[in-house]
């Protein structure tokens, strides 16, 4: 027991110097971050868990993912529920039932779902849940007038444990821990990463892994089929233009890039270590790169490391900090660049113009999700 | 290996024993109600049956929900007529609670029927016919969410109590009287917290006690007492970490009848691969008459630094990590297991049993192998001592079905040597169940 407090206290006063080496990073604000505001966009103060109700005033509980439609409907997914948000910006549960975490298929609202959810609109009007609490790929879909969660690949009554990764289709495949969110492309295949396993799912169920001869280990740039990653509690992955996928590598402190046409993988920010900004190659992330968006309109990469301070974008092979950053900020609403930003999270940017950036974030941020807006678009 | 073997040998005892002598006899499972997603049961004995109610449909979007209820005999649990509508409005009704003052049951519930925002509607019930008395009661129907609402009876009337929305995207608790002839006696609602969620309310010695779920260092329990004969608020009870510091989830609170009052409170456990961020916990805290709150001042670390040792009585449990005896119970410390193999995941229920003591339930479960979820959730049952806390009825499991989860107990006290226990079973494939059990006190009828 000596020995665990030992390593537990050392590894305190690892983080402590290591939040100190953020403190010390590099800021290179985006030009125009004057024109940036946030605000709070959804959310409560409530400690009392999931509610519904108007938009500011919802219970979110540990909402971990978002997105939205061309319609205007944003869908969250958080704890054990899928809720949306309606045009009229009413929250509303969707699927899953509320204070029942679990697995079982059929209707929403009768459907049980994990309590670490995420979610990405598919190409037929549904959405794929990467279900990581029951190790599964799940699909929301319209049939008959209803909507009907089903699962479309893994088996959570079938322990994953002293297993490994396997091939199949629908239940045959075992998936080991889903670090990542889900996303998809425009064939409707969904992807995950899986113990740092690139994992595709089609449609129909069937599950390949892309990098068989790959799994956990340093960043190499090369072929795919042998890239290594490493995700461990945490990481993200964003379809980007054409055949791109992003991997947030999250304790490789980079970011990794996808090309799933060529089959190759290429590292394009980082590694390094700290809040810094600035050229690819010596950005830092602090905490490891936790979230990460494509904003296909912009045309840049937003991402966020677990402890850091600020929402940053990558483009023109720099990366800026677009929000938050001085760890003195403070506030939920108000000009960008003094926003008081922790552990943030960047969520998802709306397909609809003006095309806002939504995020998570902790202390004075906790239960909400916060709107980064651009001034007068 | 012999404290090993000792250790095992006395779990088997404590999960195969029956009932010792003098110990509650825990009766016969009993079905109120099977559908798809009926929920939320609670209940009340009053005009000598419970009148148990409980939610169901489901609450969100494309669907609807209503609140129904039916009178169950004492003892055999025998239904005493048809389960009827209590409130079958548009959109959804749900989360129902219930208090009797004599023979008048109030059943206030959280009404989405405008689409758009949370209200607290009520109606009356004749606890003897089911039967409703008079029109709904609008308890709290202005715009934005007036949500989670709680009743208590002083005898005299009602206090209904709720969380409030408080502009800015806070929440305060808010409470009205309502008469036993079903009028709102607090035009205004009284406000007795800025910031809190979830109440629930007690009425016992001419005050209600109302306590909530708050964030403080952590989620934790805040309490007030409140003029049973005013609806004033009183006092606010206990010190900076609330009544009871690191629990503040699915909040229960009993009495004796000589306004003492039990409070208690959970924290689920919310395990992963790694042992973060670890076990749940239920912890207990008593508001004596007056408003003494002995276990108020306890701070997280004592209370999880003494618990192996027993040495915290208000801990009704939490886990103690495997192969890390010393490390502190209950607090997340990155270990794959706990000592028993078990998980206490919070939502408990109390009630008084007559003669100074309580019985306590709550849910917990086993971790499944890839601990990512706990599985096999079963209600445990233990009884303290109100005055010195002692522990008078061991643990033991009073719903827990092969294959099948049992959860979000509750208890209610019911005819002298009598509690009801009621709660939520959860069938594979997602069948659901509100079921019940009488639990025959020594000394009772």
């Amino acid at each position: 027991m000596r020995g665990f407090r030992f390593v537990a206290t050392a590894a305190a006063l690892l983080a402590l110097a290591s939040t100190a080496r953020g403190a010390k990073g590099k800021i290179i604000y985006a030009d125009d971050i004057d024109k940036w505001k946030v605000e709070v966009f959804a959310g409560s103060r409530n400690p009392g868990g999931l509610l519904q109700g108007p938009v500011r005033e919802a219970g979110l509980s540990h909402a971990a993912s978002l997105c939205f439609l061309p319609t205007g409907e944003g869908f969250l997914a958080a704890d054990g529920v899928i809720m949306t948000i309606t045009k009229d910006k009413t929250v509303r549960f969707f699927a899953g039932t509320p204070g029942l975490p679990g697995h079982a298929d059929g209707p929403a609202s009768q459907a049980l779902l994990g309590r670490q959810l995420s979610i990405t609109p598919d190409n037929k009007g549904g959405f794929y849940i990467g279900d990581r609490s029951n190790r599964c790929v799940r699909r929301l879909s319209k049939k008959d007038d209803a909507w009907v969660v089903e699962t479309v690949a893994g088996d959570p009554s079938v322990p994953a444990w002293g297993k490994k990764p396997t091939d199949g289709t629908g239940k045959e495949a075992v998936f080991k821990y889903l670090h990542s969110n889900v996303a998809a492309d425009k064939e409707g295949n969904a992807y995950i990463m899986d113990k740092n396993f690139l994992r595709r799912i089609a449609p129909d169920g069937k599950v390949e892994t892309l990098n068989p001869g790959g799994g956990t280990g340093k960043p190499g740039d090369g072929a795919l089929e042998k890239a290594r990653f490493s995700l461990i509690m945490g990481g993200a992955i964003s379809f980007g233009d054409g055949d791109t996928l992003y991997v947030a590598d999250r304790w490789n402190f980079c970011v990794r890039e996808v090309d799933l046409a060529k089959k190759t993988v290429s590292t394009i920010v980082g590694p390094s270590r700290g809040y810094i900004d600035g050229p690819a190659k010596s950005v830092g992330f602090h905490g490891g790169t936790t979230h990460m968006v494509w904003d296909p309109w912009r045309k840049r990469l937003y991402a966020t490391g677990a402890d850091d301070w600020g929402l940053r974008a990558f483009k023109d092979g720099q990366m800026r900090t677009i929000a938050g950053g001085g760890r003195r900020g403070k506030g939920t609403s108000g000009p960008a660049k003094s926003a008081g930003l922790h552990w943030t999270g960047v969520r998802a940017v709306d397909p609809r113009p003006p095309h806002d950036i939504y995020f998570s974030s902790g202390n004075e941020w906790q239960g909400l999700i916060g709107r980064l807006y651009k001034e007068g678009e | 290996m012999r404290s090993q073997i000792s250790l095992v040998a006395a779990i088997l005892v404590t999960l195969i024993a029956p009932a010792r002598a003098g110990e509650p006899v825990v009766g016969e499972e009993v079905t109120v109600v099977e559908g798809a997603a009926v929920a939320s049961p609670r209940a009340v004995f009053a005009g000598g049956s419970y009148l148990v109610i409980w939610q169901d449909g489901w609450p969100g979007a494309n669907a609807t929900a209503d609140i129904v209820g039916v009178r169950l005999a004492p003892k055999t649990l025998a239904p005493a007529g048809e389960p009827f509508k209590i409130c079958a409005a548009d959109e959804a009704q749900f989360a129902p609670a219930i208090a009797a003052a004599g023979d008048v049951a109030l059943v206030a519930w959280q009404d989405f029927r405008n689409g758009k925002d949370l209200d607290i509607r009520a109606v009356r019930v004749d606890a003897k016919t089911g039967k409703l008395l008079g029109e709904e009661i609008e308890v709290a129907v202005k715009a934005g969410n007036q949500a989670r609402p709680a009743v208590a009876a002083s005898g005299e009337g009602f206090l209904v109590v709720w969380q409030e929305a408080r502009g800015g995207g806070t929440y305060g608790i808010s409470g009205a009287r309502v008469s036993k002839d079903g009028k709102v006696l607090d035009a205004k609602p009284v406000s007795y917290a800025e910031s809190g969620a979830n109440p629930v309310a007690s009425a016992s010695g001419g005050k209600y006690l109302v306590a909530w779920a708050q964030k403080k260092r952590r989620l934790s329990t805040s309490a007030a007492l409140v003029d049973a004969a005013t609806g004033k608020l009183e006092k606010v009870l206990g010190g900076k970490n609330g009544i009871n510091g690191p629990c503040g989830n699915g909040i229960a609170i009993a009495h004796d009848g000589a306004g003492n009052f039990m409070t208690v409170a959970g924290r689920e456990s919310f395990p992963n691969p790694w042992g973060w961020p670890g076990p749940g916990a239920v912890l207990l805290s008593r508001v004596n008459a007056g408003g003494a709150t002995p276990e108020a001042n306890l701070d997280y670390a004592y209370r999880l630094n003494n618990v192996c040792g027993r040495k915290v009585p208000n801990v009704v449990d939490t886990a103690t990590w495997g192969k890390a005896d010393k490390w502190h119970a209950g607090a997340p410390g990155g270990f794959k297991g706990t000592r028993d193999g078990l998980w206490p995941n919070g939502w408990p229920g109390v009630a008084y049993d007559g003669k100074g003591a309580y019985l306590f339930v709550w849910v917990k479960g086993k971790i499944a192998p890839d601990r990512l979820n706990l599985t096999n959730l079963n209600i445990w049952l233990r009884g303290m001592d109100a005055k010195s806390l002692a522990v008078k009825v061991a643990d033991r499991k009073v719903a827990a079905a092969d294959g099948v989860d049992e959860t979000r107990p509750v208890l209610v006290a019911g005819p002298v040597g009598e509690i009801l226990l009621l709660y939520e079973r959860l069938e594979p494939g997602a069948a659901r169940r509100v079921a019940a059990r009488a639990i025959g006190l020594a000394g009772g009828e």
